[in-house]
């Protein structure tokens, strides 16, 4: 089935490893050109060299750390130095803590609410033509996909602990 | 349960996005999967969580 997607670019973050990784090979197989992040550089490298190889795509690895503020600009300035725009977006970099809200420390609330949420909005806004000084062509179809982990605190966890019984 | 709320408010934040893009031609989309027994979850995540919060891995 022709996606529509051949030849595009997309930007996936959380892309070493599992939901993130399988939409990257997703992408690279239907003929994208995928920049692909996580924090790990080693193992985001691997990761490329063998999407590339698999799929015969282009697949630039970038590692960073989606929650910190500055991350995101710089990921998109380099697929756009690389591949000269963005046309897909999937924030698929995610955090979970196990326990309660209230059991939550301030530091894992900061640091899951910078990765879920903020990091979104801070690459949408990296990667969104805004101005006319964009990296996007104004003709060029967007596509931005959310990808969001719910369920994924207890209530996920003792469900799957029960379909393993 | 941190992730719910956050999930919550990532909804707002698709809505309020795809409101304000829709005139440019771009879509913004979410999508909640919910917990994936992929094999991450299962080598990684989970026995991660089981070590950090046994309290809950009794349950």
């Amino acid at each position: 089935m022709d996606l529509g997607i051949s030849g595009k670019t997309a930007i996936v973050t959380g892309a070493s490893t599992g939901i993130g990784r399988a939409i990257a090979e997703e992408f690279a197989q239907n003929g994208m050109r995928v920049v692909i992040v996580a924090r790990n550089a080693e193992h985001l490298c691997a990761t490329a060299k063998q999407i590339a190889s698999q799929f015969k795509a282009e697949v630039l690895p970038v590692a960073a750390n989606v929650a910190d503020p500055a991350e995101p600009a710089r990921v998109v300035a380099s697929a756009v130095e690389r591949f000269g725009g963005v046309d897909v977006l999937v924030n698929s970099a995610g955090r979970a803590h196990a326990g309660g809200i209230l059991e939550a420390s301030d530091a894992d609330w900061q640091d899951m609410t910078e990765t879920k949420l903020s990091a979104m909005r801070r690459f949408c806004q990296a990667a969104i033509p805004h101005n006319a000084e964009t990296p996007l062509g104004p003709n060029r179809q967007h596509f931005f996909d959310w990808r969001y982990l719910s369920e994924l605190q207890t209530h996920g966890f003792s469900r799957t602990q029960r379909s393993h019984q | 349960m941190v992730s719910h709320a956050l999930s919550a408010a990532i909804n707002n934040l698709t809505r309020s996005m795809a409101l304000e893009l829709a005139h440019d031609g771009i879509l913004v989309n979410a999508i909640g999967v919910g917990a994936i027994l992929t094999d991450n979850w299962a080598h990684n995540m989970l026995p991660d969580v089981r070590k950090r919060r046994p309290e809950i891995a009794k349950q």
